[in-house]
């Protein structure tokens, strides 16, 4: 990174950012300190960005909604309201340990363990149990995927006493061919998101204008456009990107969705695709093993991905957040935003795969790895959990049947480096790749 | 035969009722959770049986498939369909309740295949878009049954079912108001079993055994060499034994917010309106289970209003171990009994009965604990 | 007035008796497989002691793991009911006490008369318990007695991190291979079973003054341990710490009795 750059943001993130951000600047200038040494992207430049505009939303007097990981804020952009990603705080905690003592504290206090309740939402607790974490002035979340998340936002809301809106996300798919389509379920969605923008403007007094509301619309399908190039390009052997450079996306969407700020970044991302296949580069130079990660990375190993990249001349391959697979919609008309806006909740990482049957799952998984033509599938999966750990062995035994390739599934705490170490990740995965696959 | 005896025999899985049923060529459907409405099933003349799995004691199968950190509940049901011992059960009704009963449902479909399976979609909170769209689901669920038995469920046999199962609430109602009194004249153990038979026999034909229960019940002497009057909050208990255990140690179960108990059976279906309206308010807004996630205020106002009516001395919570619904929600409950000055034990069970001694050396301190109040 | 109370462990049994509300005698006794006999074994120890016989004893409560097999008790009570009594006995001021038996350990909170009001409990794994440490000191060789001592002596305490003790067995056992130091690794494990003591402490609320009971309350270390990460000190108990449940268990037998 240039030294005046760094110089420059270090310089942003001076002054008193409020005692409920202390960790929030803790973590912003744990990750400007780690882009020192590394190369500035348009991602670097959107991670920094999301830090620096907590504070500034604050002294402007802008409401803060905080928000789960599985819902594109695109309406909260729309209505001039600063998003916050919770899981960016628990979990962006995760590569530096500093989640590890609010995990051992939410244990303390009594608000379960792992396996029973998620380390990517627990810390928050411990965290506000202990006054250090940002405190929002509105609570959003999705019933889907799973109950832990769902049940923390509410320990959340009602220890905090923040108002909070929830939106239920339905089992059924809206796609006629699929076996469980049911011809409501778009409509369903739409109702309910006229209710969560009928609550906002009500709650915060922001009003959404059919302007502001296509402009966003347009600009998050445009990124979803820039995406949709990008997932195609890393179908390209070898690989154009690294490991997991789809994340970028994911986080792009989550945070930025509808905004210039994504639009960049994504541009970004399929540019350097792009480039890359144009020029021959491989993200892992003498490919050999192309990997398929249907889950979360290990959030806590940042050395991770560098290590089986560099001892195996493997790549992974995106992962489930960073394998965005929302297509671009047509959005000329209100009504079609508001369709889009639909589509967009029911589609989303980890939703579109995980609300339903596992049929859904199992469909996104032998398409991601015939489609890359992946040579095998790791499944890190989180013990606390359970609707992703209850589908593994199925789905493995699915992807076995279909392509013959064979499936690693072990358990581990993505976010807790002591549960199972990293020593013991790698050898497993040293174990499997070595004896299995090659 | 004493009627708790006849009671006690609806209790087992496959029960005389159900031969009985099966016998005449109809057909028995089980399901697993009390926000299904068993009277659109009772409708169409197939017998509704709560899915339960008591009889297993490992799970080397449903580890496997659900893993072993998860619900206990449901790993149950899974090995229990792996050993072939739900042969008599025509088919499945599941929903999305929570994670484990919905990826269940997968594993029992992908390894244990039932002959018919459904899964119906339930809201996650109260609203009038969230219950027009669970009586779309419930339409949609009709007509499915309708097409795979070949019966037809019209407005007016729904009718009838309603007034039927909304009898048998209003019967367990009363004998839930009889203890009350200060000496109950029944108990928890004998309550949980009454309430276990009526998930597995004909409705109509657990009306009648309330009724008779009723009767004898109202005459009995009751219940006065009790330390603590406990109300017992939590999921799916259907296991006498781990009741009376409490209640052998002094802690007189006088009433609950449980699945099978005032959860399953306090709200009525209203009787006014069109039939499958009803039902779907009535079972989305009925007193909800920590599984809705805008109901916990109303649930704590509840769980305080019970207290008092039956002037309960202390509250236990069970939950099944790695629940994280349950875990969140008496973490929130908890606080609640605190500031109130309510004594309470938290206890984490699995779903068949183990770890005893445990479970003891617990639940004799909490009744040393409310003895010294 | 003689009244008694016994405690059967799952590691140890005990006995205590009382004349006119003072301890006449106290035994501790190793466990046999079947707890009537422990309770005898104990009882018969405690009475030999003072040249009596179970007829002298007015009232006797039993408690512990082993209570309802008792043959000669009036009555039981539960173990943490009676650890409160016992420690009030001898620190009326205690309103925390901490529990370190051979395989669980409690947190108990009291009043002022030593009633219990609150308690939390860890007895499905052995971490923080008495078993734990007995199947690491013979991991290192040393004597039960000795962990106490060593571990005052480390410079560079070693960090355990696994959750379970079997799993930490195998990290001692490395951590030897790789040449810590004995008194490290003894720190270390003080350490840890200090942690899964505090998850329970935390449960019940820290309130001064904090007593320590039960068989590992002899170990310095861990007792070193426990009071660094409560940040107070814990009053030290005038009598063998492991006597406290069948002496909480005696004084409800004279409650009873006066009653």
């Amino acid at each position: 990174m240039d030294i005046e750059l760094f110089n420059k943001y270090k310089k942003l993130g001076r002054g008193n950012w409020g005692k409920d951000l202390a960790m929030w600047k803790a973590m912003y200038t744990g990750f400007l300190n780690q882009m020192k040494d590394e190369e500035f992207t348009a991602i670097s430049e959107l991670l920094l960005n999301i830090f620096l505009d907590l504070p500034k939303a604050r002294k402007q007097g802008i409401p803060i909604i905080m928000h789960s990981f599985n819902y594109g804020p695109e309406i909260f952009h729309a209505m001039n309201l600063e998003p916050l990603m919770q899981e960016l705080y628990s979990v962006g905690l995760a590569g530096f340990h500093l989640n590890e003592p609010y995990i051992d504290f939410t244990n303390k206090i009594g608000f379960g363990d792992n396996p029973t309740l998620c380390n990517a939402q627990r810390p928050l607790i411990g965290s506000y149990m202990q006054g250090i974490a940002p405190l929002p002035d509105y609570l959003f979340y999705l019933s889907t995927p799973c109950n832990s998340l769902a049940m923390t936002y509410q320990v959340f809301q009602h220890l905090a006493k923040i108002p909070a809106f929830n939106i239920d996300v339905p089992y059924w798919a809206y796609n006629k061919a699929n076996e469980f389509y049911d011809e409501n379920t778009v409509e369903y969605m739409i109702n309910q998101i006229k209710d969560l923008i009928s609550w906002l403007e009500k709650e915060t007094k922001h009003k959404l204008t059919a302007e502001n509301l296509q402009l966003t619309m347009r600009n998050l399908n445009q990124s979803r456009e820039y995406i949709l190039e990008f997932n195609e390009l890393l179908k390209t052997i070898p690989c154009p990107m690294p490991s997991l450079a789809g994340f970028g996306n994911f986080l792009a969407m989550v945070t930025r969705g509808g905004t210039d700020d994504a639009l960049k970044a994504t541009k970004w991302l399929r540019d350097t695709a792009s480039e890359n296949v144009k020029n021959g580069i491989a993200g892992v130079p003498d490919e050999e093993i192309r990997i398929a990660w249907p889950y979360t990375h290990v959030f806590f190993d940042r050395d991770l991905l560098t290590w089986i990249e560099e001892t195996f001349k493997a790549v992974v391959i995106m992962d489930i957040l960073g394998f965005y697979q929302v297509f671009p919609h047509d959005t000329s008309t209100i009504a079609k935003s508001y369709q889009s806006l639909a589509l967009g909740t029911l589609d989303f990482s980890m939703v579109g795969t995980c609300r339903g049957p596992i049929e859904y799952y199992i469909e996104f998984l032998l398409n991601y790895v015939k489609d890359y033509k992946m040579d095998c599938v790791i499944m890190p999966m989180q013990f606390a959990c359970k609707h992703a750990y209850a589908m593994a062995r199925v789905a493995s035994e699915a992807v076995r049947e279909e392509t013959g390739i064979p499936t690693l599934i072990f358990g581990c705490d993505p976010y807790d480096s002591r549960e199972v170490t990293s020593e013991a990740i790698r050898s497993r995965i040293s174990e499997f790749i070595t004896q299995v696959v090659l | 035969m004493s009627i708790m005896e006849k009671i006690e025999q609806a209790i087992p899985l496959f029960n005389h009722w159900i031969s009985k049923w099966k016998n005449e060529g109809k057909k028995v459907l089980g399901y697993f959770c009390s926000y299904i409405p068993e009277e659109i099933i009772y409708a169409a003349d197939i017998l509704p049986i709560r899915m339960r799995a008591r009889e297993c004691t490992d799970t080397p199968m449903g580890d496997a498939y659900m893993t072993p950190t998860t619900c206990s509940y449901t790993r149950c049901c899974l090995e229990l369909a792996n050993r072939k011992q739900y042969d008599f059960i025509d088919g499945i009704i599941s929903c999305n309740c929570c994670d484990q009963v919905r990826r269940l449902y997968d594993n029992l479909r992908y390894k244990t295949p039932f002959p018919y399976h459904y899964i119906i979609g339930i809201p996650g909170y109260v609203s009038d878009v969230t219950i027009d769209w669970f009586k779309h689901e419930l339409i949609k669920f009709k007509n499915n049954l309708e097409h795979e038995f070949n019966v037809n469920i019209d407005q007016e046999e729904l009718e009838k079912v309603i007034k039927i199962y909304n009898k048998s609430r209003n019967l367990l109602k009363e004998l839930y108001w009889l203890r009350k009194k200060d000496n109950p004249p029944i108990s928890g153990t004998d309550m949980i079993k009454i309430l276990s038979a009526g998930i597995s026999i004909p409705n109509e034909q657990f009306s009648e055994l309330l009724e008779l229960q009723l009767k004898q019940t109202e005459e009995k002497k009751g219940i006065s060499d009790y330390k603590a009057r406990i109300m017992l909050i939590g999921s799916m208990l259907d296991d006498p034994e781990y009741i009376e255990i409490i209640e052998s140690l002094g802690g007189l179960i006088v009433t609950d917010s449980l699945c099978l108990g005032t959860r399953y059976f306090w709200d009525l279906v209203d009787e006014s309106t069109e039939p499958l309206q009803g039902l779907a308010r009535r079972y989305l807004s009925k007193i909800s289970c920590p599984r809705m996630t805008d109901g916990h205020l109303r649930r704590v106002d509840y769980m305080m209003n019970l207290i008092k009516e039956f002037n309960v001395d202390g509250v236990i919570f069970q939950r099944m171990k790695f629940c994280a619904i349950w875990w969140a929600e008496i973490f929130m409950l908890r606080k609640k009994l605190k500031e109130a000055g309510i004594p309470f034990l938290d206890l984490e069970r699995e779903y068949v009965l183990s770890g005893v001694g445990a479970m003891k050396t617990r639940v004799q301190t909490f009744m040393e604990i409310l003895e010294g109040r | 007035m003689l009244v008694a109370g016994c405690d059967v462990g799952s590691l140890t049994g005990k006995a205590v008796i009382l004349k006119d509300g003072e301890i006449f005698s106290y035994s501790i006794v190793p466990t046999t497989p079947k707890p009537e006999r422990t309770a005898c074994n104990a009882m018969d120890e405690a009475l030999r002691q003072q040249n009596l016989s179970l007829d002298n004893l007015e009232f006797v409560v039993g408690t512990g793991y082993g209570r309802i097999k008792i043959p000669f008790a009036n009555t039981e009570v539960s173990e943490l009911t009676c650890h409160g009594k016992g420690a009030h006995y001898f620190i009326p001021t205690v309103r925390t006490i901490i529990d370190v038996g051979g395989q669980d350990c409690k947190a108990i909170k009291v009043d002022k008369t030593g009633k219990i009001l609150d308690f939390a409990m860890n007895d499905k794994c052995a971490a923080g318990t008495g078993r734990f440490l007995e199947v690491m000191a013979r991991t290192l060789e040393l004597n039960l007695e000795e962990l106490g001592p060593i571990s005052l002596k480390s410079t560079n305490q070693a960090k355990i991190t696994a959750q379970c003790s079997v799993f930490a067995e195998t990290e001692v056992v490395s951590l030897i291979a790789d040449g810590v130091e004995v008194a490290d690794i003894v720190a270390g494990l003080h350490d840890a079973i200090a942690s899964r003591i505090m998850t329970l402490v935390y449960r019940v609320g820290i309130e001064e003054d904090l007593t320590i009971t039960g068989g590992v309350a002899k170990n310095i270390g861990v007792v070193d341990y426990i009071e660094k990460r409560m940040g107070i000190k814990a009053k030290k108990l005038p009598i063998d710490p492991q006597i406290i449940g069948a002496l909480g268990a005696a004084l409800i037998a004279m409650e009873k009795l006066e009653s």
